[in-house]
């Protein structure tokens, strides 16, 4: 273990921990999977930081880590199950009987439940977005051009700002 | 960074924290544990079926033909041979979780898409001596009772069920190598 790979993980620790515990929740429903996979990111970027010679920001390559540890720990279940692409969707899916027992906010567990339900580039984009991540920041992340980004954006802002804001339908510009 | 559009959204784990290093020592991922038990899974059913094909050819031995004594050889031979192919091709990439996203599956997805459309190579090719030898063999064995036309008789059904397996495999691994090559293709749009 090198002292910069130590460097480098403490420092993504501090400021992107919080994210990387969401990004777990939202992808995995139940709360030990959840706690692994937030477990196996930790790893994974312990690991990567032995590589990092600054090819790209420390935000870049965390959530680039992040987001494909998470995409292999759930792809097979997503193999298995029929995801809608962001686009097909009108509005945020009911919370299911099998989630009630969670004590969380409804508006979350719709969003959490939407996201599980996409394909994975447009699950990641819509979590980026809503960690407040720019749109040429998410595009450097995803490896997404542009368009295909704002295009999922704007439809992620359509479906889920009601659930956040019933008075406004439309949540904050940010791409 | 960082503007959340939504700050309910990132109101949420904020007390999250690291684990520290020292507990990854001995830990591997969910995804390498999968790996392993997938490859200790097909090691134990191909050394199975070795086995199986091997206590038949020697408990045969003295009564068979030598031909089907050399079929089953052959069929561990061949099985021999997959389990070889299974390490090499079967074998995930290197891992580069730090490649952007849409590389990164693409890679996956190219990967699994290769081994998928070459599996007529790799996975089929060694069984078919084997099972080829072994109804050669039981038409010439049965061909000394009854003769040569009733013996192709005899094995006919059992080698078109053969053959029909191996080709049902081929069909269904080139279907699922066809939906990969859609998922490349609508990935390369996005770019």
């Amino acid at each position: 273990m090198s002292k910069q790979q130590d460097t480098l993980y403490a420092e993504a620790g501090i400021k992107f921990a919080p994210a990387i515990a969401r990004l777990a929740h939202a992808m995995e429903r139940l709360p030990d999977q959840a706690a692994e996979l937030e477990q196996d990111i930790h790893l994974e970027l312990w690991r990567s930081f032995a590589r990092f010679a600054g090819q790209c920001s420390l935000s870049t390559w965390v959530y680039r880590v992040a987001h494909n540890v998470a995409a292999d720990h759930v792809g097979r279940q997503k193999r298995g199950m029929k995801t809608i692409p962001i686009d097909q969707i009108e509005s945020l899916p009911a919370r299911n009987d099998t989630e009630r027992g969670f004590a969380e906010s409804h508006a979350m567990d719709r969003v959490r439940h939407l996201l599980r339900s996409l394909p994975a580039v447009d699950a990641q984009v819509i979590l980026l977005w809503l960690e407040g991540q720019s749109g040429s920041e998410i595009s450097e992340i995803t490896g997404l051009g542009s368009s295909a980004v704002s295009v999922r954006i704007h439809r992620a802002k359509a479906v889920i700002a009601g659930a956040f804001n019933p008075e406004t339908q439309e949540g904050p510009d940010h791409e | 960074m960082n503007n959340p559009p939504f700050p309910q959204w990132t109101a949420q784990n904020t007390d999250a924290r690291f684990a520290l290093p020292g507990a990854f020592a001995a830990r591997s991922s969910k995804f390498e544990r999968t790996i392993r038990r997938r490859n200790w899974f097909e090691y134990g059913a191909g050394a199975l079926v070795i086995a199986g094909f091997a206590s038949v050819a020697w408990l045969t031995a003295s009564v068979a033909t030598p031909i089907m004594t050399a079929a089953f050889i052959a069929a561990i031979l061949g099985v021999a041979v997959l389990m070889f192919n299974l390490s090499r091709v079967g074998s995930n990439l290197e891992r580069r979780p730090e490649q952007d996203c849409r590389t990164h599956l693409k890679a996956q997805i190219r990967h699994q898409h290769e081994a998928l459309r070459s599996v007529s190579k790799w996975y089929l090719a060694p069984l078919v001596p084997g099972l080829a030898l072994i109804h050669i063999a039981r038409a010439y064995e049965a061909s000394m009772r009854i003769g040569w036309v009733e013996a192709v008789i005899d094995v006919t059904p059992s080698a078109v069920f053969a053959a029909g397996v191996l080709l049902a495999v081929r069909w269904l691994n080139l279907r699922a190598a066809d939906k990969l090559e859609a998922e490349i293709r609508e990935l390369d749009q996005l770019a």
